[in-house]
């Protein structure tokens, strides 16, 4: 059976690019055009893989992803027009496992989704911390 | 040759000189021959020591050498080398107890010997008889004579060691009304040193008498001229730190614009990046699906829809330049459309606001394009802190008798009375709020720009109800927009919302 993915995006031209670049590399999909009806769609769809906006009327990316985290250790895809270090950093904080900036390359999705497909996630709460706190001798 | 060398090369030239006159003059005219009373030269060497002690000056330029006076009664009460020694030592004593630097100490009573020195033997020299002073017109022009020598001595040799110490350069700087203001002044006081010798030629009680209110007059006036040439300083300072001053404030309004540029930068990339991903997407599925996308129906949608984003950017640019590259030219403007471009500029900015539109006319005015954007985007992005997210921001226009209305309205935390009083001074803010500080320097920037543009700006607000800021401005006129243009979309759309289904 193939995976669902779950768009979360408000634009309507973008959801339908992503809808279709997905279920052309064979993929299910299903879509919510803000934060609160992607909460109803994922415990109706139960997706394998979220992939949200950040800016999105109701409820915004970053209250979704706190959210699903508490429900779920669903795989979580930040693709936004913020591409500054706040947003990314603020991204992984609230539990992403991926942050994508627009404009992004068709092919760089698809090896990216596929890629957060294939691995197996924890499934507590993760708090992920985007950058690695060791230091070069701690390593040794 | 270093300066402190030829500093110490010209002080030894004058003091050689100086003692030179005080040798020269003692055997032309033998002290031991001299009938004046050692009272005499004490009190000339005590006037002159007093004098040093409290100059007087007149003017930034001007020294005045109030010395001179009792140094030109001393050129003309005694004979020439007594005359040199009662400026020698009244210059010591007053410089020491001024505790001046020992090459000023030795340099000004060299100046002063050799001042009155050369001035008494050009005195004795010129005058007809040998007799006491006397009012006679020969006495009179010795006596001129001696008061120029006195003058120009004094002159010359200051001015030598400025070139001295500051080289020849100094002479690039030479300034008439330098000389205009001290030679009138030195005159003067030699004509009162001339009246002071004429006075105890007569009855040596006689300059007492005169004394008196002279020193009650000096004192008086010095105290006059003090305190002017401290105000006169204390202008000049404050003038300095004003035009400072108005510097810094150019260049924060400027780091303010800079800094709103800045914060603005994340949104307009925000506002850019969803449409180019938009554009992108599709020419993605055309290229890497052409077989079966450009065959469909669907390519043509396709094709619109990156026509569309493209447009959607381009609007989002000119807007951007329109700021960035800000003409000073005043145009007629119609003020609703700076407002929407404000609004574009925006775009989706730290949060998400609903922005209600009002436009009741469309006022024209006169003003800077960028100017005005500036103030709108400063009241947006204001109203935006002030709300909670997905609050509401209303703007609107229109025309009031002969004046152009606009105002922001927000629905937020609006602002404490004693806040509202000083709300329009620079670094004055309420953005503390969402721990965002701001420079303060908005309202005050948009004070600056209506009042530059003769209209007026005001704001209602009420701490927990909202606030709403009005700008009126001088009206040139309505225009008449299209029907089209007021879509009915248009209206109460949350500006968050680009394309919906």
């Amino acid at each position: 059976m193939s995976q669902t993915v779950l768009i979360v995006e408000d634009e309507y031209i973008t959801r339908d690019i992503l809808t279709t670049w997905l279920e052309e590399a064979g993929y299910n999909t299903c879509s919510a055009a803000n934060g609160l009806e992607a909460l109803l769609e994922a415990r109706e769809k139960s997706p394998d893989l979220v992939v949200a906006d950040i800016m999105m009327p109701q409820m915004d990316g970053y209250e979704l992803c706190k959210m699903m985290r508490q429900l779920s250790s669903t795989p979580f895809m930040f693709l936004t027009g913020f591409g500054s270090e706040n947003h990314k950093r603020q991204g992984f904080r609230m539990g992403a496992n991926e942050f994508l900036v627009k404009p992004v390359d068709m092919d760089v999705f698809l090896q990216r989704v596929s890629e957060l497909l294939s691995k197996s996630y924890p499934s507590s709460p993760p708090t992920i911390e985007p950058f690695r706190r060791t230091s070069p001798e701690e390593a040794e | 040759m270093n300066k402190q060398f030829r500093t110490w090369t010209y002080i030894s030239a004058v003091v050689a000189v100086s003692a030179s006159i005080v040798g020269i003059t003692a055997t032309i005219w033998p002290l031991s021959e001299s009938s004046t009373p050692i009272w005499m030269l004490l009190m000339l060497t005590g006037l002159v020591t007093l004098a040093g002690r409290f100059p007087i000056q007149l003017s930034i330029q001007a020294d005045a050498s109030l010395r001179v006076v009792p140094m030109f009664m001393a050129v003309l009460l005694v004979s020439p080398a007594e005359a040199a020694l009662v400026g020698a030592a009244g210059a010591i004593v007053s410089e020491v107890l001024l505790r001046t630097p020992v090459r000023a100490v030795l340099f000004n009573s060299g100046v002063d010997t050799i001042a009155t020195g050369a001035a008494a033997i050009v005195f004795i020299s010129l005058r007809p008889e040998a007799a006491a002073l006397s009012l006679t017109a020969g006495q009179m022009l010795a006596a001129g004579a001696a008061a120029l020598t006195i003058l120009t001595l004094n002159l010359v040799l200051v001015d030598i060691m400025a070139i001295v110490r500051r080289g020849w350069e100094f002479l690039n700087h030479w300034k008439f009304n330098y000389y205009l203001v001290e030679a009138p002044q030195e005159a003067g006081f030699l004509t009162i040193g001339l009246i002071g010798a004429l006075l105890t030629a007569q009855a040596p009680w006689a300059p007492i008498i005169v004394l008196i209110p002279a020193v009650l007059t000096f004192f008086g006036f010095k105290f006059v001229v003090s305190e002017a040439a401290e105000k006169t300083r204390l202008a000049s300072d404050l003038q300095a730190s004003l035009n400072e001053l108005k510097e810094v404030q150019a260049h924060l309004i400027n780091s303010a614009k800079m800094a709103s540029v800045g914060t603005l930068a994340t949104g307009i990339a925000h506002e850019i990046n969803n449409p180019v991903f938009a554009i992108s997407g599709r020419a993605d599925l055309l290229i890497k699906g052409a077989d079966k996308h450009l065959a469909s129906e669907k390519a043509l949608e396709y094709i619109y829809n990156v026509k569309e984003m493209a447009t959607r950017i381009s609007k989002i640019t000119t807007h951007l330049m329109e700021y960035a590259q800000p003409g000073e030219d005043m145009n007629e403007i119609i003020l609703s459309e700076v407002m929407e471009s404000a609004v574009t500029l925006m775009g989706k900015n730290a949060k998400s606001v609903r922005i209600i539109r009002e436009y009741e006319d469309a006022p024209i005015i006169k003003g800077v394009q960028a100017q005005m954007q500036q103030i709108f985007l400063n009241l947006l992005s204001n109203g935006a802190e002030a709300v909670p997210d997905w609050g509401s921001l209303t703007i609107g226009c229109k025309v009031e008798n002969d004046t152009a209305v606009a105002y922001v309205k927000d629905d937020g935390i609006g602002m404490k009375s004693e806040l509202l009083e000083r709300i329009f001074e620079p670094f004055v803010g309420s953005k503390d709020v969402n721990n965002r500080v701001g420079l303060g320097l908005g309202l005050y920037t948009c004070h600056k720009i209506v009042t530059a543009h003769e209209g007026e700006i005001t704001i209602d607000s009420e701490s927990g109800k909202g606030t709403t800021v009005t700008i009126r401005l001088p009206l040139y006129g309505t225009a008449i927009v299209p029907d089209d243009d007021v879509d009915a979309d248009d209206l109460d759309m949350p500006m968050a919302v680009g394309m919906q289904d």
